[in-house]
């Protein structure tokens, strides 16, 4: 089964509290739990936050699951009425994300959120299985908390809702017992999945003492009555105080009341004042605020006593993780409480001050009371786990869930208001605007058109940027027409009735058919009060409700498109994504893509230059919208752009997107001395970014992959993305001219032998020992050139003016700082062996140009070169002009053969290797689409 | 940054991209001052690649959200 889950509960306020943790951990186990068998896929609010964090808690187990994120759309609480319209709006677009994917079960995880929030419940029932998680009544017992008018029918909506459901999952056996009994709902479809409490929550270990870490970090010095919990008025908190403040003054003396939990200043001011009024001093209660998890535990195995004095509770997790603690629970006897400890000895009347008074007393006085309450609390807590609830709740959809209802839509407008296309060979060109606009039925007749869609734009559609090179097909007139209809029928030698069956099919479960209704309810009954932008956000997220049908990698080429520099990096860029392009990976759509003026949009020009085809006009798409079927892919330098574009990204990766980034080097912060302090800090900025973002990281080398590992064991991230590596391309772009050399370089180069070094003048490439190993050769009488090949980098002034004014410029020694491909061949050809005195790269594309064209290779003994080139050049591994002087006369004397070198790849298999490191990059909370 | 003040850095910048001596000779001096080098290339980074915005509006829409939109503003299928 296909299962969706709405996982706004863990994205509100609730996530701090029992609700968010329930729905995360439930939902945690039930993906592990389902992951064979079923297919689990988790639908967020982009307008709430909480995506990052809960992605990443469901990902630590390393199970698979799919997540997308629908809207935004902001400002649709129901405590505001003039939020209305456009949550009228809202939640018929979530009630088409639900639908439109076609799952089999839909799952909504607490649907009591959004009063004070932009959370949403559908506005129909969904299509598919419905279930809910029923977390208690509570309201309906107390008419304090719906007061307001607002209020009640906020709650009472979520009433509705739940009653639509097919079937409830309730936290306890009180609440099953109470749906049944207050909301009249069947006991066949309400199922009781109970609660679990997490490993974290466990006994201390032996001979563990919190005291000292306590004490640092709340300031409690002696044994303390713990609470945990929320301050609304049925938690009782006020009597606990009470309570306490009853006890005897000697146990008092010895005990502190420790509170913990989210407070706000209002209510901690009505607690002081109860404080005062029953006599006790500030410091006997200790208010800790929000805690962690490791420093709740801390407090549950070190408390003399929790005591729970709810009245009215769906489950109380507290006391449960209390217990496993293996800390003495008391709780009131009431709702589901005793359910939870199951021990009539741990029961208190609230009502009663002075019976949860004499319970603490005797708890806190009775060693072998408190020994029995710890005992059997810990046995109890041992049967409530969350693969235990996780089952529960899968074992009950398997057993009841039912075929989706093919009969609800949303619209309050009938299916039949969706048009019908006739289109034939002779029409189909001229309905297909019409088609695109107005999306309705397609009733073919007669043939196929006898040639291809001849607009480019069309063949785009069809085949993306490789249509635009590749002839089209006949047949891809059908591909634009399905595109883009409610259902295609070729009507030939159909009878009446089969075409009203087909034609009613499609219009009542086509995903097409359903937004078209949910389009057509807004536009008539919402879209004249909704502002243009409002109305705009509305239609972004309905349109990106469902995942695109095709996969699509969004390749990052802001930088490069603006301007090639004609670096490493861009040649890679170049090289890939030119494969890419023309023999895209099966079933992906691969669209280049710029960051400008905020936004992401289609990289048309660039694409169709870089494949050598003319970008028509109309092709689709400007902005880029996604989806959550899609991966982002940077495969340029974007230092410059990253720090803007990254808040944009978070979105995309929210919304499911994979985050992929390929790593050139680590060099500035490995080589530090080599660059400005501007770039190393810009680096590491840039590097803690992408570590934040990255699904995975592509090294263009092991030796990059190692660095950037090593980076990542040292900065403890919150997240850690995979990291690979894949091999760089190396074949010799065909065609490349050979350019004429400067007739005193070719003078020379003809003359005597010639050291050639290839890359950017900057520090850390060794320049400077090469030009004093030269001036050591030429000292010594050896007759030879030495021609540099590169720009002009970064801290180089006094190497540049050696190299300007040098008595031997023109002579022997030559730098090319502006020289073209052709002249870089040219120079190629005529040297006698390339030298790589760099100390540092995150590969060496040098070498290989080098050997391919036959020449030798004088190399310094790095690792990455070795990993590189392998055998093949001669290493020296010296930062000393007389060694290396020495080593290159008796080099050049023996000229000793080079050695083996590992097969070097073409680009087309580099991008190959690139494309597999992707697909196979299990990125977190961004698995495979369930089928 | 205003728009206006990003258009005219970028501008510079944009020429200077066509002077690289004067562009050398000022990158030498900013250079050794780390934290003047730091906010200048921030702020030319900014004019370059302005913040990102998060939701969409009228004015910029994909494709599909535009004719979704256009549906609903016009109404109902005439």
């Amino acid at each position: 089964m296909k299962i969706l889950i709405d996982m706004q509960g863990v994205q509100t306020d609730s996530r701090h509290r029992g609700i968010g943790r329930y729905c995360l951990r439930t939902t945690q186990a039930f993906i592990e739990l389902a992951r064979d068998d079923h297919g689990t896929t988790l639908l967020f609010n982009a307008a709430l936050d909480g995506i990052d964090e809960a992605v990443d808690a469901l990902a630590s187990n390393g199970d698979p699951f799919a997540h997308r994120a629908i809207g935004p759309i902001r400002d649709t609480s129901t405590d505001n009425r003039a939020n209305d319209a456009r949550r009228d709006a809202a939640e018929r677009v979530f009630s088409h994300a639900l639908d439109a994917d076609g799952a089999d079960v839909v799952w909504l995880g607490s649907v009591v959120e959004g009063f004070a929030d932009d959370a949403l419940v559908p506005h129909a029932p969904p299509r598919a299985f419905t279930v809910a998680t029923l977390y208690d009544l509570i309201p309906l017992h107390d008419p304090e908390y719906l007061g307001h008018a607002r209020a009640r029918d906020w709650y009472m909506r979520r009433i509705d809702v739940l009653k639509q459901c097919d079937l409830l999952l309730a936290i306890s056996e009180w609440v099953r017992s109470d749906a049944i009994e207050r909301l009249g709902i069947d006991p066949s479809r309400i199922v009781t999945i109970g609660a679990g409490v997490e490993a974290r929550f466990a006994p201390p270990l032996n001979e563990t003492d919190h005291r000292e870490a306590l004490r640092a970090t709340f300031g409690i010095t002696h044994p303390f009555v713990m609470y945990n919990g929320g301050f609304d008025k049925r938690k009782n908190v006020f009597g606990l105080i009470e309570a306490y403040a009853s006890l005897p003054a000697d146990l008092r003396s010895t005990h502190r009341l420790v509170v913990v939990g989210r407070i706000d200043g209002p209510t901690k001011e009505r607690l002081a004042g109860i404080i005062e009024a029953t006599g006790l001093r500030p410091d006997d209660v200790i208010f800790t605020g929000f805690v962690s998890d490791a420093d709740l535990a801390r407090l549950y195995q070190a408390c003399a006593l929790f005591v729970f004095p709810s009245e009215r509770e769906g489950f109380g997790l507290p006391p449960l993780e209390a217990m496993a603690c293996g800390a003495p629970v008391l709780v009131n006897d009431a709702t589901s409480l005793p359910e939870v400890v199951g021990n009539e000895e741990a029961l208190f009347d609230a009502r009663d001050i002075h019976d949860m008074a004499r319970r603490m007393e005797a708890t806190l006085t009775d060693p072998q009371l408190a020994t029995r309450l710890r005992n059997s609390g810990i046995e109890r807590a041992s049967h409530f786990t969350w693969q235990a609830v996780a089952a529960r709740a899968l074992a009950a959809i398997e057993a009841h869930a039912l075929p989706a209802r093919p009969d609800v839509h949303h619209g309050d407008l009938e299916p039949d208001a969706l048009p019908l296309y006739r289109i034939d060979a002779t029409t189909v060109a001229d309905a297909l605007p019409r088609l695109r606009q107005w999306p309705g039925t397609v009733l073919w007749t007669g043939p196929l058109p006898d040639h291809a869609p001849p607009l480019a734009a069309d063949r785009f559609r069809v085949g993306g940027y490789a249509g635009l090179i590749a002839p089209g097909r006949p047949s891809d007139w059908l591909s634009l027409v399905e595109a883009d209809a409610v259902g295609c029928v070729h009507i030939d030698g159909l009878s009446e009735n089969e075409l009203r069956v087909q034609i009613d099919g499609f219009r009542r479960s086509h995903p097409l058919a359903l937004q078209r209704l949910t389009e057509q309810a807004i536009a008539t009954s919402i879209a004249p009060t909704l502002s243009d932008n409002d109305l705009a956000r509305v239609a972004d997220a309905l349109d990106r409700a469902a995942p695109m049908k095709h996969v699509r990698w969004l390749v990052d080429v802001t930088h490069i498109a603006t301007k090639d520099l004609g670096t490493g990096v861009h040649r890679v860029v170049r090289s890939i994504l030119h494969e890419w392009l023309v023999h895209p990976p099966e079933g992906v759509r691969i669209e280049p893509v710029v960051f400008h003026k905020g936004r992401y949009h289609h990289a048309h020009d660039f694409a169709c230059r870089l494949i050598g085809a003319i970008a028509p006009d109309g092709l689709p798409g400007d902005v880029v919208g996604v989806t959550g079927n899609e991966a982002y892919i940077c495969l340029d330098w974007t230092m410059a752009s990253l720090p803007s574009s990254a808040p944009l990204l978070r979105t995309w990766r929210r919304t499911g997107v994979a985050m992929h980034f390929i790593v050139y080097d680590l060099l500035p912060l490995t080589m530090p001395d080599a660059f400005h302090a501007q770039s190393r800090e810009s680096f590491g900025q840039w590097m803690a970014t992408i570590a934040g973002l990255a699904d995975a990281l592509h090294c263009i080398s092991r030796t990059t992959s190692n660095d950037v590992t090593a980076w990542l064991d040292k900065h403890k991230t919150s997240r850690r993305p995979t990291v690979d590596s894949f091999e760089l391309g190396a074949d010799i772009e065909a065609g490349t001219p050979r350019g004429d050399l400067d007739p005193g370089l070719s003078q020379a180069m003809s003359a005597r032998a010639s050291l050639l070094m290839v890359g950017t003048v900057e520090p850390r490439k060794g320049h400077a020992q090469l030009l004093d190993t030269a001036e050591r050769l030429w000292e010594s009488g050896t007759d030879l050139n030495l021609v540099i090949v590169g720009h002009r980098g970064w801290m180089v002034n006094a190497l540049v003016e050696r190299l300007q004014n040098h008595s031997e410029k023109g002579k022997r020694l030559f730098w090319l700082d502006d020289a073209d491909d052709a002249t870089l061949e040219a120079v190629y050809e005529r040297s006698t062996a390339l030298v790589a005195a760099s100390r540092g790269e995150g590969y060496g594309l040098p070498l290989i140009e080098a050997a391919q064209r036959g020449k030798p290779v004088i190399a310094r003994s790095l690792p990455v070169f070795r990993e590189v080139a392998g055998n093949y050049p001669f290493y020296f591994d010296t930062d000393s002009p007389e060694t290396l002087a020495t080593l290159v006369a008796q080099w050049l004397v023996e000229r000793p053969p080079s050695g083996d070198h590992p097969a070097w790849r073409s680009w087309a298999e580099s991008a190959v290797s690139l494309q597999r490191s992707i697909a196979n990059a299990r990125a977190p909370g961004a698995a495979r689409r369930p089928s | 940054m205003k728009s206006i003040l990003r258009h005219a850095l970028h501008r510079l910048l944009h020429l200077l991209g066509n002077y690289p001596a004067i562009k050398r000779m000022i990158v030498n001096v900013v250079y050794r001052f780390p934290a003047l080098d730091s906010t200048l290339r921030t702020v030319a980074h900014r004019a370059a690649h302005p913040d990102a915005v998060l939701d969409v509006d009228v004015t910029c829409l994909p494709e599909g959200s535009r004719r979704v939109y256009e549906r609903m503003r016009r109404g109902p299928h005439s």
